[in-house]
């Protein structure tokens, strides 16, 4: 049986400017499991990184959680921590690694220090904090000798994502958050990361949200997958059926959009259009303006995220129709 | 693609100093070095490398806006160290450049309208109002912004990063160039998009008869760009290898060529898991003030010999239209 490490319910975060408010995610449900590695794919302004500050309850003005639930491991409240339980609930139970690790680590301080910092930030831990940073650096493929004692920019874009990989598995937490962790990177540093995060997965058994816009790289990492369009988990499902086996019209679509040294480049193209405006929705279908699919049905109610086959969720009105 | 060389690249170098400290010694980074390459007029040439390779410094060299410190580069056959003020005006108006990020190629106090009508008049292309706002309505049309009237008064702002991106590549075509630099100018497209994009841009070169220059990291992105056409591998300021597009993705022959290709993920779990990463012995760049003497991938290379760390190899065409700069393909 399947246990829940983290249970998304209802949730809603929105931003607000002087004339405008924008639901960047809206009504999400989405459950993680104990151990397993999940990847959120979409494209830019779709919520997946508002996902992520909202699961460590990171969301800040103009950006609020207007409404929903988020549990951890079936009691944390997240939502509800106070703001000393809150810097406890960090690193300890959830930490993450965003797209700019350079950007992460404070220029001005050791290596070192910030790793300290961690630790000390948590009264109680009880671990030998020497040890533990040998034992990381080894499984990062990082020279302790070498990163400890120099200062960030003294590193390189990769080495600086693999201390920021350390630092977030300092206190052990049971859910790591990966937020592009490899795109600001060259391709065989990302490939060196992957591998690495593949293998910590292994020994650590830890769940991991491993959020990107790229599915060539989940293809190389995650279990199960969730698209994500305009605020919206449109598709659900094992990294196989995701691959082999699309139904919702954006997934099939973002599988014929990307250029790759594999596959027939002739059959490739784009989807037409650009996602809505999350300020001024309309009725029905997000993705109802570039579907290839689009009937009347589609234009006037939303299509709700359904469980379509075993373990494969879709949000289509036409599911069945177009893949048949 | 003809046999006429739109451009030549001769020992082109490109060295920039810089110090540790401010007390440090200067040291010299050598971004491109001693590079030869020749465009030919109506081709598209994909130049794949990771960041640091040079590509970008080598761009910018094409188009006029760095200065190369050793080589020469022809233009139509002519050393532009040597030409009149005429004919450089010429060539800087016959070879554009489209950048990476298309929110920060566009003045976003500018309008649309202002944005191409100050290329449009600079370069003498029309220059009475009715003419320039006709030129324009072409140029919005050739890229796809119909009808002309909803863009033509926005400001960058207010169009989308696709929409932006077509803008850019309007303004790039303004002057007819002959060549165009197109340095990651899908990067920072979302992948939705992407190849609507690069079609645009294959659709111009057939109507215009527009040769291009094609930098990217992404080996996916140059495969389809420049299909039946050619990619030249960098690596550290120098071409490690060049040959037909499809040819280098099948049948790599650089070791470091190779190493690449076996990293790039592939949207197809089932054969990502039988792909193995070629070995280096290091992934990481050099540190480029330690750069190795003889070949400088040799202390990443798995297949190093004791030649490749004392001697440099040449780019040598090792069959009909391939070439690579590797001891272990040099038939003695």
């Amino acid at each position: 049986m399947k246990e829940a490490i983290l249970d998304i319910k209802g949730l809603t975060v929105e931003y607000r400017s002087d004339s405008k408010t924008i639901r960047a995610i809206d009504n999400m449900n989405l459950t993680v499991y104990k151990g397993e590695v999940l990847g959120i794919v979409g494209e830019s302004g779709c919520g997946k990184s508002t996902l992520a500050m909202s699961i460590l309850n990171l969301i800040s003005s103009p950006g609020y959680i207007k409404d929903g639930l988020i549990i951890f491991d079936k009691d944390i409240n997240v939502l509800r921590l106070n703001e000393e339980e809150l810097n406890r609930f960090r690193w300890e139970k959830i930490s993450m690694v965003f797209q700019a690790a350079q950007n992460t680590l404070n220029p001005v301080t050791k290596i070192s220090e910030q790793l300290n910092d961690v630790i000390s930030s948590h009264p109680g831990v009880n671990t030998d904090i020497k040890e533990r940073v040998v034992e990381l650096c080894k499984l990062v493929r990082l020279d302790p000798e070498r990163v400890l004692n120099v200062y960030p920019h003294q590193l390189s874009g990769g080495m600086k994502q693999r201390v920021a990989m350390v630092m977030a598995l300092m206190l052990e937490p049971p859910l790591l958050i990966l937020d592009e962790p490899t795109t600001a990177l060259d391709v065989l540093t990302q490939k060196q990361i992957l591998e690495i995060l593949k293998e910590l997965h292994e020994v650590k058994n830890m769940a991991m949200i491993f959020i990107t816009h790229d599915l060539s790289i989940v293809a190389e990492i995650a279990e199960r997958i969730a698209i994500m369009y305009a605020g919206k988990i449109v598709e659900l499902a094992s990294i196989d059926e995701i691959f082999y086996n699309p139904k919702h019209p954006y997934t099939k679509g973002l599988l014929k959009a990307a250029p790759s040294i594999v596959g027939d480049i002739e059959s490739l193209v784009s989807i037409p259009g650009s996602p809505p405006d999350l300020s001024s929705l309309s009725r029905g279908c997000r993705f109802s303006n570039r579907c290839p699919f689009t009937k009347d049905i589609c234009k006037e109610a939303e299509p709700l995220l359904t469980e379509v086959l075993s373990d494969h969720l879709v949000a289509c009105h036409r599911w069945r129709e177009i893949n048949e | 693609m003809n046999n006429n060389i739109l451009m030549k690249i001769e020992n082109l170098s490109k060295d920039f100093s810089s110090r540790e400290s401010i007390f440090g010694k200067e040291m010299q980074l050598h971004a491109v070095s001693n590079l030869s390459l020749d465009i030919y007029e109506g081709e598209v040439l994909a130049i794949v490398g990771e960041s640091g390779c040079g590509k970008t410094t080598l761009g910018k060299i094409l188009v006029g806006i760095l200065e190369p410190t050793r080589g020469d580069i022809y233009y139509r056959g002519r050393k532009l160290k040597e030409v009149g003020k005429e004919e450089f005006r010429t060539y800087r108006r016959e070879v554009q450049i489209i950048h990476q990020d298309p929110y920060a190629a566009l003045n976003p106090v500018k309008t649309v309208y202002q944005i191409l009508s100050g290329v449009i008049t600079a370069n003498g292309i029309a220059r009475h109002r009715n003419e320039v706002r006709e030129k324009i309505d072409e140029l919005l049309t050739i890229v796809g912004l119909t009808p002309t009237e909803e863009f033509i008064n926005k400001h960058p702002h207010q169009l989308s990063g696709g929409q932006r991106q077509r803008i850019v590549i309007a303004r790039a075509i303004a002057p007819n160039p002959k060549l165009i630099v197109a340095d990651e100018a899908v990067s920072m497209i979302d992948v939705s998009l992407r190849i609507e994009i690069l079609n645009l841009l294959l659709k111009l070169k057939e109507e215009l008869n527009i040769t291009y220059f094609f930098i990217t990291h992404d080996f996916g992105v140059a495969r389809f760009f420049a299909r039946n056409n050619r990619i030249g591998v960098m690596y550290l300021g120098e071409i490690v290898e060049l040959g037909n597009t499809e040819d280098i993705i099948r049948t790599p022959l650089h070791p470091y060529t190779k190493a690449l290709l076996s990293a790039v993920p592939v949207p197809d779990p089932n054969l990502t898991r039988s792909r193995k990463l070629l070995p280096l012995k290091s992934l990481d760049i050099p540190n480029p003030a330690n750069i190795p003497s003889g070949c400088k991938f040799s202390d990443r290379c798995p297949y190093s010999m004791d030649r490749c760390y004392k001697e440099k190899p040449e780019l040598i065409q090792v069959d009909k239209s391939r070439s690579v700069s590797c001891f272990l393909h040099v038939k003695e």
